[in-house]
């Protein structure tokens, strides 16, 4: 099989897992989206709901965005080093200490999209944005530092 | 000297099929669903900074304005959802008569419609 017939097959076999996930975060984002701060942190601390939230971004990622930005890399490897990646989830040792450096990063991230704000929305229309902040975005949002750390030093683009 | 060639049909010049209705919804639907799931990661991002600073998320999305991008997501979701499958059964062999992509081309459309109502109410507990 060549890489193209497998990023097809891979495609369509993400698309079919996608389907169940797409009605799950649908109908849970409509039970939270208005709900006040401490429904909405119990929700994404339930571990459960992490992790199928966490596979719904990574193949939502690949399903969607990745043939848009037509990458040259091999899916099976990306997909493979993202769950490795993410999949130890646990829950933050020093919460506080956690969180000040998480805010950090998160500040770090919302400067580069604001700067490059209109560069994304007109890049992310032609297909050629990169996902390394999208992904960067995931990954702070819902796991520990180190594993981010972990991210960065292996740059899967 | 003007050239009086007829120039080759352009898109515009077409009648709009359900077909192609459905085709590019599910492009446009497609990137409205990027841009939603990055706003909805910044959304969460956002909860590390505190609730005050949550506050003022949670403002808009009890306003009007928030309601009605909620509920345009769930379509969105929704029509993705309905045009996936459609896709996967025709990647199969099936749903290439004329009147078969018709069909399932509406079959989408309100199908999104009636589904987005659906998960709107079960979201809410209405059931």
């Amino acid at each position: 099989m060549n890489l193209a017939t497998k990023k097809w097959v891979f495609l369509k076999l993400s698309s079919i897992i996608l389907i169940p996930l797409m009605i799950w975060f649908i109908i849970n984002f409509i039970s939270v989206y208005n709900g006040d701060y401490s429904e909405v942190v119990s929700f994404f601390s339930n571990k459960t709901n992490k992790f199928i939230f966490s596979i719904f971004l990574i193949l939502f990622n690949e399903a969607f965005l990745s043939p848009a930005i037509k990458h040259n890399v091999k899916v099976s490897s990306v997909l493979k080093s993202k769950l490795f990646t993410i999949a130890p989830t646990s829950q933050f040792k020093d919460d506080a200490a956690s969180k000040a450096v998480l805010a950090e990063e998160f500040n770090k991230i919302t400067f580069k999209l604001e700067s490059k704000f209109f560069k994304i929305f007109s890049t992310l229309f032609t297909g050629s944005l990169s996902s390394i902040v999208i992904i960067q975005l995931k990954i702070v949002s819902f796991f520990p530092l180190k594993y981010t750390h972990m991210l960065k030093t292996h740059r899967c683009y | 000297m003007e050239d009086k060639r007829p120039l080759s049909p352009h898109i515009n010049i077409y009648k709009w099929h359900i077909s192609s209705l459905v085709s590019i919804s599910h492009r446009i639907t497609g990137i409205i669903n990027i841009i939603a799931i990055t706003l909805v990661c910044v959304w969460v991002s956002w909860l590390v900074l505190g609730e005050p600073k949550y506050d003022l998320i949670n403002l808009f999305l009890n306003s009007f304005l928030g309601k009605f991008v909620a509920i345009g997501l769930v379509w969105s979701f929704s029509f993705q959802i309905l045009s996936e499958i459609r896709h996967l059964i025709m990647d199969s062999g099936y749903g290439y008569e004329l009147k078969t992509t018709r069909v399932t081309g509406l079959m989408v459309i309100f199908g999104s419609l009636i589904l987005t109502i659906s998960f709107y109410l079960i979201g809410k507990n209405f059931f």
